[in-house]
């Protein structure tokens, strides 16, 4: 495979072509795997507990809805409908009394790349105060050939948020762009790529759907136009990802 | 504009027609407008006895008997909002406020009210048109809008803070030998750090090494 043939090719077209199936995972507030739209896409299903002596990442039952927020379930469906090679991980790191806490999200992300998952989608961002443990992970992810996918924050405050704002991350930015076959390279900022994220049809959990806007739920859609890539081109490294996506930019 | 007063004095001590009321009404009804909304709200932050947090309902421009509702923390748009720390936009999933049918709105969006890493509350600007949604312009808008609001209830609470310690009355009993010690070791470090403020970090990692060696470096 070289790259230029790689270029040769569309999304458009990608997805038309029998493709292998990639491991995704959607590290978030759990997946509702029961919902039709997601029915035999999610292959695996894990949440993360705070105890007093740190993080535990427990297995749960598939299917099931682990699902308290329903975050997790619109990114999923995102990907599920914008790739169906993806096989999707549903890593919980949000939800409960915990919801948000910097420890546990660590703690997912790490598992994730531990488990050797070819992308990971993170449609949430941390501050600051986690940035180097998530650039340590990062850096891991990025030399296991481990490509990572951040939501930039909907509304940046002090940052973009972390890890999107690393380079060994795919930065993703919210746009209006009517279709979600296309991205933007942002051309110099930390965070790369915009795609499509405004009123985007998601499931819900416990069955249905709504339309929601924001960074959130941009992410999932490069993670998906991602998954095809790799489904076509396994042996594709994070930075020639990133080379197609900006050679396909709009 | 209307407003719970006892519910906005319980949560953020503000008091009816006073300074910050009327910014707080002049925020959201300013917000709103500039979106494009029908309808606003501001809800403040409630920790329950088992741990829980919900949201609750204080102002809205209009609609009265939202007053006191509660939305559970990563429940709906509003509660998503909450729970992630960033501005929401969606239509509505949360089934326990508003009345279904022609009485929901059709889109919303909900910006959180942050002081620092802190949580207090959330501001929402819902839409009963179809076809009507909220998009990034509105999103940094109504953020922005949350973080004035956000300033506005912590001013109060420092000024409460100020207050108090201006009425707490003046007592001439000597202090005790750990108080006289631990006004005399603060003492010494702010002066310390008023007369070389450029070795604050070395300052700083000083005083961090004797907390772990006492053991009560809790972070």
């Amino acid at each position: 495979m070289s790259l230029v043939e790689v270029l040769g090719e569309s999304f458009e077209g990608l997805r038309a072509r029998a493709l292998a199936p990639v491991d995704v995972a959607v590290v978030d507030s759990g997946v509702d795997a029961t919902h039709p739209d997601l029915a035999g896409r999610v292959v695996r299903q894990f949440h993360v507990d705070w105890t007093e002596g740190g993080t535990e990442v427990l297995e749960r039952q598939v299917p099931e809805c682990s699902d308290t927020f329903g975050h997790g379930t619109a990114v999923a469906s995102i990907i599920a409908r914008m790739a169906p090679n993806a096989r999707i991980w549903d890593i919980r790191v949000l939800g409960g009394n915990n919801s948000g806490k910097g420890e546990i999200l660590v703690a997912g992300f790490r598992y994730a790349i531990d488990q050797q998952i070819r992308v990971v989608n993170l449609s949430l961002a941390s501050t600051a105060k986690f940035a180097s443990q998530l650039a340590e992970i990062c850096e891991k992810a990025y030399r296991a050939n481990i490509l990572v996918v951040a939501a930039k924050r909907n509304v940046p405050v002090a940052d973009n948020g972390f890890p999107a704002e690393l380079s060994t991350c795919v930065g993703v930015d919210s746009g209006n762009f009517g279709t979600n076959l296309k991205v933007k390279f942002t051309g110099g900022s930390p965070i790369e790529f915009m795609a499509h994220g405004e009123d985007i049809e998601v499931a819900v959990p416990g069955g249905g759907h709504r339309r929601q806007t924001g960074t959130s739920l941009a992410t999932p859609t490069v993670t998906g136009l991602c998954a095809l890539l790799l489904g076509a081109y396994p042996a594709l490294r994070p930075f020639e990802i990133k080379a197609v996506l900006k050679a396909w930019s709009i | 504009m209307s407003t719970s007063q006892a519910l906005m004095a319980s949560y953020f001590a503000i008091a009816e027609k006073s300074p910050e009321q009327q910014v707080l009404d002049l925020l959201l009804a300013l917000g709103t407008q500039v979106v494009g909304a029908d309808n606003g709200a501001l809800l403040a932050l409630k920790t329950n006895a088992d741990g829980s947090q919900s949201l609750v309902f204080l102002l809205s421009s209009g609609d009265t008997s939202l007053h006191g509702k509660e939305v559970p923390l990563g429940q709906g748009i509003t509660g998503m909002a909450a729970a992630t720390r960033e501005v929401q936009i969606g239509s509505p999933t949360y089934g326990g406020v508003h009345v279904a049918g022609a009485d929901a709105p059709k889109y919303v969006m909900a910006a959180p009210m942050l002081m620092g890493d802190e949580l207090i509350g959330v501001i929402t600007a819902a839409t009963f048109k179809e076809g009507k949604h909220f998009g990034r312009d509105d999103a940094l808008l109504f953020m922005r809008i949350a973080s004035v609001a956000a300033l506005v209830i912590r001013q109060r609470r420092q000024l409460d803070a100020v207050e108090a310690l201006q009425a707490a009355p003046d007592t001439d009993a000597p202090l005790r030998e750990e108080e006289r010690l631990e006004r005399a070791v603060i003492t010494s470090v702010g002066r310390l750090v008023r007369a070389a403020p450029d070795k604050l970090p070395e300052i700083a990692a000083l005083v961090l090494a004797v907390e772990k060696v006492c053991g009560t470096a809790s972070r």
